[in-house]
């Protein structure tokens, strides 16, 4: 048992203390000063340390170290999107026009912030072009159930698409569907 | 004397420990028109209104929200009637916020979201009728959509304050 003097338990408490000093200005300089980072509930994070991705962070109160850490933050609420007066032609060649309103969201949040610049205004073109594409092979006829099938039909289209860009098409609404089709002629059966 | 300096050098490293994990006890002030919520480790905590709020930097953050009307003046709009006749019309309205949770979280861009609904629900309920209809409603067109407008908004944490679908024009079907 080593037994000390108060004078030399005074001297350890000291060089203890300016070693912790040492170590706290030394971690300092090392982190570049920390900074903090709320990820609120409707967010995610995507943490890259060193260049690379490192995972999703979830919600909660982050310290990011220095410049090798980074977090990019991908917000998770839907975003209203308006497709106004698309012009074109369905498959019997009338001409039709159609609106609609709808919800994207990010599915994949690494997806998103890494295989788009604007993963936002990137969707929404394909959102267009991927419903003008369902539009112009289908049959136009006026009529809420046209509208539902439509609707479902470009959901599942603009899915596919948009899974490039990690988001996804959760609601659409069709506020509008005009067809100049002339309704069918009666036809003339043929007789023997 | 040593005693004492080392007391205040543990006391101080401790303090920025225990910093690093709380934060800074600051204050956020929210003005009279501005609502908001605290989240605390990421997750919303409590609803604060306008004044002066304390929070612990490294654990909580004040998302707020500005609660002043959104006004609506969308002029020139156009949709294709049933029958094939061009209406074009204004939309104009306003909304409040009501429900700040509920706001927040219902879009990013929730600004926009009143006038996302109203554009929306005046050209499904225009979309559906005829010039013939419009004529006889005349300025009665904006009752037939607006209480789903009213339901729509409220579903997302707004208050519809006025909505009105103002006629221009109804041009004849496109050939």
């Amino acid at each position: 048992m080593i037994s000390l003097t108060n004078n030399e338990l005074d001297d350890i408490a000291s060089l203890a203390a300016f070693i912790g000093i040492l170590l706290w200005l030394l971690l300092r300089l090392m982190m570049k000063y920390p900074k903090r980072i709320h990820i609120p509930d409707y967010q995610r994070g995507v943490k890259f340390v060193g260049g690379a991705y490192a995972g999703v962070t979830m919600p909660g109160s982050y310290l990011t170290f220095g410049d090798k850490e980074q977090i990019n933050l991908i917000d998770m609420r839907p975003y209203l999107v308006l497709v106004e007066r698309l012009t074109f032609f369905d498959v019997l060649h009338a001409p039709c026009v159609a609106s609609f309103g709808a919800k994207l969201r990010v599915l994949d949040p690494y997806i998103a912030a890494t295989r788009s610049k604007d993963h936002l205004n990137d969707s929404i073109g394909i959102v267009r072009n991927a419903a003008l594409s369902v539009l112009s092979r289908a049959l136009i006829v006026a009529g809420l159930d046209m509208r539902a099938r439509l609707s479902t039909d470009i959901k599942l289209a603009v899915n596919k698409e948009l899974l490039r860009v990690g988001m996804e098409l959760s609601e659409i609404e069709i506020t509008e569907l005009w067809t100049d089709a002339k309704p069918p002629a009666t036809s003339v059966g043929q007789t023997d | 004397m040593i005693e004492i300096s080392a007391l205040v050098i543990w006391v101080f490293l401790l303090g920025k420990i225990s910093g690093l994990y709380l934060g800074k006890y600051t204050s956020v002030t929210l003005l009279e028109y501005q609502s908001g919520i605290v989240y605390r480790n990421g997750y919303p905590a409590r609803n604060v209104g306008a004044g002066l709020h304390r929070i612990w930097s490294g654990r909580e953050k004040i998302f707020f929200v500005d609660a002043r009307p959104i006004f609506v003046n969308l002029s020139n709009q156009v949709a294709t009637l049933s029958d094939g006749s061009i209406f074009v019309y204004d939309v104009r309205g306003s909304a409040l916020i009501s429900d700040v949770k509920k706001t927040l979280y219902s879009a990013q861009n929730y600004n926009q979201l009143p006038a996302f609904i109203m554009v929306c629900a005046a050209r499904s309920a225009l979309n559906g009728m005829t010039s013939d209809e419009i004529k006889v409603l005349r300025n009665g067109i904006t009752n037939a959509m607006n209480e789903a407008v009213r339901i729509k908004l409220r579903d997302a944490g707004f208050e519809l304050s006025t909505f009105q679908v103002a006629k221009i024009s109804i041009r004849p079907p496109m050939n």
